[in-house]
């Protein structure tokens, strides 16, 4: 079955100018979020996944640039659009939820203004309308008196009901696509659960396509359709979970795996990762991973390693699996 | 692990004054921790875990001092910390440190590492300079830093590097015990996994006691001994590491497991939903506290406080289905 591309990034490219010089925040990340699906990115800090994220709502924060890439959304490119356009696209279309709800609401309306506001600013709908279908939102997303929940403040809302508000903010306009940036993360488990239920719920009923941005691997295992492990502003693996977890092909996803504690571990000694990732403004020569990789091998050190495809949903760049060799390797 | 007791906390109540009503005219008193009793050994690892609200951070406090209880004890080594006066106060804070979530808000930001790590030791030894240094040195050696580190400020390390140097501060006065509180939250994975290492080796080395705080369950299940479920201000459930998680018998503890999500797709979580959230310590729920989000709750909870019950060697649990007095 083959579903719709609702977004294709490609070679996306983002740099932060700094006295010292550019950092390379995000060295051409390309992938393919089909309809329906929860696709999601992992990776570490400043590994590139928010500012990814941030890039296809065109929202890079300053001075960071897009330098290069294409993102098509709809096989509308969005790096050609006007900032009118884009905004008109934003909270319409795409809509982002974010980790701290706290900083998304604004604190001086209540929440139905809020939400009747984005409905009414995207044509949705006007007075009872907005009043009732809100309500109705509300609702469907959980929230315990919806109609009392309405005319409440933000501040006077748990951190798990600010998240289920900022949700439905994101929903109000009915948009087909939704970036998910550490969205429960700030939350304790037992709530995280119930959001994340909602949102396959919302995945399952309405077709509701994600790009499901974190650092928990679990995360992901437990929650998305495909997986993009992401370090230094580059994917070094993409695939399904069963791929991404038993059939692990990149060092880098494998010692992500193996420094994760469990019941089996039990105060044995983790496998860590050696070092750390390098600060942002070193030119990477080679596989960016290669410093801290055990497997690195001498051309890793030089080149730029391939992607080298293990299935039509499993993919990896790394020269242990070959891909040097169709770059003609020959010095 | 028939080890002697190092702390003992009997029937603990902390409370905190909390303002309501315009211009703080009605003072409520917020009762954060409620009879609380947990023993914890010489050498053990107790792992504490519960979610925003359940008292897990005053429980830490509350043993290091930072706060008076209202009643009860907590006794460290059999004498009721208390009651002590200025210089047993003064000794206790050498055997007991704390080691925070965030090194880089808990370490002063003026000062070098190195003399960040000498700081206790000016303080509570009269080492002179020479020999001061050398034992930063070797603490810092021992944490895993170099000596190019001694000279830096907090900002200019990596969060695993100031965690290391949050470690070798603690260590500085040969503590018996430790308070780690959220130690590995703010790191990335593969950072985490060499500071659990560390403080493996570091308990190994050292003869110490942990209590470990954490919200992640993984962390928890990998270091500790020993595990306390902790809801609104009480314990629901303590138990050795491999009982509670085999078989978890309160159904909060139930919940917290299955909600918390595994990195393997081929175990994708049968989950216990709870619903709502955690009801306010300001105001919580009559007889069982958990009754209100409970998926098996009984006409009994809403009354009657159960009792904590003994399921298991070593095992406890309160709650009303252990009992059949439903």
């Amino acid at each position: 079955m083959t579903r719709k591309t609702v977004l294709a990034v490609d070679d996306l490219r983002v740099h932060f100018p700094t006295p010292q010089g550019d950092v390379h925040a995000v060295r051409g990340v390309s992938f393919t979020v089909e309809e329906g699906r929860i696709f999601g990115i992992v990776g570490e800090s400043g590994c590139g996944k928010t500012v990814t994220g941030r890039a296809i709502m065109r929202l890079v924060p300053s001075p960071g640039r897009i330098v290069g890439g294409t993102i098509l959304y709809h096989n509308e490119d969005l790096l050609a659009k006007s900032e009118p356009a884009m905004r008109r696209l934003r909270g319409r279309r795409i809509a982002m939820v974010f980790q701290d709800p706290s900083a998304a609401l604004n604190p001086l309306f209540t929440v139905g203004r809020q939400l009747t506001g984005i409905m009414r600013r995207h044509r949705i709908a006007t007075g009872e309308a907005a009043r009732r279908r809100a309500v109705e939102l509300l609702g469907e997303l959980g929230l315990p008196n919806p109609a009392l929940i309405f005319d409440h403040y933000p501040h006077q809302l748990s951190g798990g009901m600010q998240q289920r508000v900022m949700l439905s903010m994101a929903l109000a306009a009915e948009p087909d696509l939704i970036i998910a940036d550490e969205a429960t993360s700030a939350l304790d488990v037992t709530i995280q659960a119930q959001i994340l239920e909602l949102l396959l719920k919302l995945q399952r009923e309405r077709g509701l396509t994600m790009l499901f941005i974190t650092h928990d691997l679990a995360l992901v295992a437990e929650t998305c359709d495909q997986i993009a492990v992401l370090y230094m502003g580059r994917i070094v693996e993409e695939g399904d979970p069963k791929s991404i977890f038993h059939r692990t092909r990149h060092p880098y996803t494998r010692g992500l795996l193996a420094a994760l504690p469990d019941e089996r571990t039990w105060r044995k000694p983790l496998r860590a990762i050696p070092g750390s990732v390098p600060a942002g403004t070193a030119t990477v020569s080679g596989c960016a991973f290669a410093p801290r990789c055990a497997d690195a091998m001498d051309r890793c050190r030089r080149l730029d390693p391939l992607e080298v495809r293990f299935s039509d949903r499993h993919r990896a760049a790394c020269h242990l699996h070959g891909g040097a060799a169709a770059l003609g390797e020959g010095t | 692990m028939g080890a002697e007791l190092l702390l003992d906390i009997r029937d603990l109540n902390v409370e905190y004054a909390s303002s309501r009503g315009m211009f703080g005219r009605r003072r409520k008193r917020v009762r954060v921790l409620h009879d609380f009793n947990l023993q914890i050994r010489r050498g053990e690892t107790l792992g504490i875990v519960g979610e925003s609200g359940c008292g897990k951070t005053t429980l830490a406090h509350s043993i290091a001092r930072f706060i008076p209880s209202l009643r009860g004890e907590v006794r460290f080594e059999g004498r009721n910390t208390f009651e002590f006066d200025a210089a047993a106060m003064r000794e206790y804070r050498q055997e007991m440190q704390m080691v925070y979530q965030n090194p880089l808000s808990s370490l002063n930001p003026h000062m070098r590492v190195a003399a960040i790590v000498a700081e206790p030791l000016v303080t509570h030894t009269d080492l002179d300079r020479e020999a001061r240094s050398a034992r930063v040195e070797a603490l810092l050696k021992e944490t895993g830093l170099q000596a190019e580190h001694m000279h830096r400020h907090p900002h200019e390390l990596s969060g695993g590097q100031a965690q290391r140097v949050a470690l070798a501060r603690a260590l500085a006065l040969n503590p018996k015990l430790l308070l780690l509180d959220e130690p590995t939250s703010a790191l990335d994975v593969s950072v985490q996994a060499q500071i659990l290492n560390l403080l493996l080796r570091l308990q190994q080395e050292h003869a110490l006691t942990y209590i470990v705080i954490s919200h992640s369950l993984a962390v928890v299940q990998h270091i500790s001994d020993r595990i306390a479920v902790l809801y609104l201000g009480e314990i629901v459930e303590e138990a050795p590491r491999a009982g509670i998680f085999a078989a978890p018998r309160h159904p909060y503890t139930q919940a917290l497991f299955s909600s918390t999500p595994v990195a393997d797709p081929d175990r994708r979580q049968q989950r216990v939903n709870l619903t709502g959230s955690v009801p306010s310590p300001a105001n919580p729920p009559s007889g069982c506290r958990f009754h209100t989000r409970c998926p098996h709750v009984m006409e009994v909870c809403r009354r009657v406080k159960p009792a904590v019950r003994t399921v298991d060697d070593g095992h406890r649990a309160a709650c009303h289905l252990l009992a059949g007095d439903a």
